[in-house]
């Protein structure tokens, strides 16, 4: 058995055309020690079934029997395998059951005695998700508080002397850039819509 | 005539015991949702071992391994009432004792252990004492001695958690590629290329021990 971890060894054929004529001679590249490994890695022991009606078997088969390094990798493989199929189930601890059924019991009590406080009205039911349900409340008044306390005091009071390209500066700053900044801002309507702006004060302010 | 009430007891019993043993997991999760905590025992017995092999081969101890089987089967008590396919039952199962586990190995991570447990490999490894035995004597039944069975359980805990819980599924568990996937949500393709993996991988750790 050679031991050639580069073997590329060429199979040679014909391949027959639609009429049956020879067309050409063609090559195929037997298989190799790299393909071999991840096909052994792959399809060897108890996951093999994948490949029992595949052609890659019979390569597989056929690199195996002259590839003594890759057949080393198939056996200690299954070698494993079998050592993992022969480890025993272990044995749980006794009384495992007298354990969790002493909790159980505890917890049940501890249950209908909580129900039964809620019926006589001695405590308050709480809904199972009530923590949840304060929780987000709070994140949903947090944020409307967020957004309608936002300042809006910076709006500076127009002179009556500013000129047309101070009024647009001053809508730029004030409006559209901050509109800009907003995540969800469609900036392209926003450009348009400052561009026709600067037009508009430009077309009042001249004579 | 008076009754022989305690054959009359025992009598019910086995026949509870026989019903129990026949009914179907789903039939059993039903009576559990109604507060039948035989019903519940029943389920118990029936994947014990299967839970605790599969924590105890994740943490590996036994004391550990027996105290998160208990939480399982009580978390799955407490909350059976959140599983809604009954048949799905041993999948939720395996579910929670993987989060179990994880949670386990986050609040506990084992250094020390693990070290000391290194070194044992490396002595082993340099003295070659335990031997893989040489199965084509008996290839039928392969019989681990308690080293060897050590070193490889010790192999298996090294590996990363994904391939260790497909190797414990299948190999030590014997379930099948399908209920893997369906344990962990993956697809079949990906526990066949994990359990593909996780052999090469501890093929190589066993290999010194290959005579």
């Amino acid at each position: 058995m050679a031991n050639n971890s580069e073997f590329l060894g060429w199979k040679v054929g014909r391949m027959e055309g639609k009429d049956g004529k020879e067309v050409e001679e063609w090559g195929e590249k037997m298989m190799n020690c790299r393909r071999s490994k991840k096909l052994i890695v792959k399809y060897s022991g108890s996951l093999r079934d994948g490949l029992k009606e595949d052609k890659k078997l019979a390569e597989l088969e056929e690199h195996l029997s002259v590839c003594s390094e890759c057949h080393r990798k198939l056996v200690s493989l299954e070698r494993t395998e079998r050592l993992l199929f022969a480890i025993p189930l272990k044995e749980p601890p006794d009384g495992l059951w007298d354990g969790l059924k002493t909790r159980i019991v505890a917890e049940e009590a501890a249950s209908e005695d909580r129900r039964r406080k809620v019926k006589d009205g001695r405590i308050l039911p709480i809904p199972r998700y009530s923590f949840v349900a304060i929780a987000a409340s709070a994140i949903l008044l947090i944020s409307i508080g967020f957004f309608f306390l936002r300042p809006f005091s910076s709006q500076e009071s127009i002179s009556p002397g500013t000129t047309s390209d101070g009024l647009s500066s001053i809508y730029v700053e004030q409006h559209a850039l901050r509109a800009w900044r907003d995540p969800l801002a469609d900036r392209a309507r926003l450009g348009w819509s400052v561009q026709l702006t600067i037009e508009d004060t430009e077309r009042l302010a001249s004579p | 005539m008076e009754p022989d009430l305690e054959n009359v007891v025992l009598i019910d019993e086995t026949f509870n015991l026989r019903r129990q043993t026949m009914e179907t997991d789903a039939e059993l999760v039903e009576r559990c949702k109604a507060k039948d905590v035989q019903a519940f025992e029943a389920l118990f017995m029936r994947y014990q071992t299967r839970i605790y092999n599969f924590i105890f081969y994740q943490v590996q101890d036994a004391e550990t391994a027996a105290d998160l089987t208990q939480e399982v089967f009580f978390a799955a008590w407490r909350h059976l009432s959140s599983l809604r396919a009954n048949e799905a039952f041993s999948s939720w199962l395996y579910q929670i004792a993987k989060n179990q586990c994880r949670n386990f190995q986050k609040k506990r991570r084992l250094k020390t252990e693990s070290l000391e447990k290194s070194e044992v490999l490396a002595t082993s490894a340099t003295q070659n004492v335990w031997e893989i035995p040489d199965e084509s004597k008996n290839p039928e039944k392969l019989t681990l001695s308690a080293e060897l069975q050590t070193v490889v359980e010790q192999a298996i805990s090294e590996l990363k958690e994904k391939h260790r819980t497909v190797i414990i599924l299948h190999y030590i568990e014997g379930l099948g590629v399908g209920e893997i996937a369906e344990i962990l949500g993956i697809s079949q393709g990906t526990v066949k290329s994990r359990l593909a993996r996780a052999r090469e991988k501890l093929s190589e750790k066993l290999a010194k021990y290959e005579d």
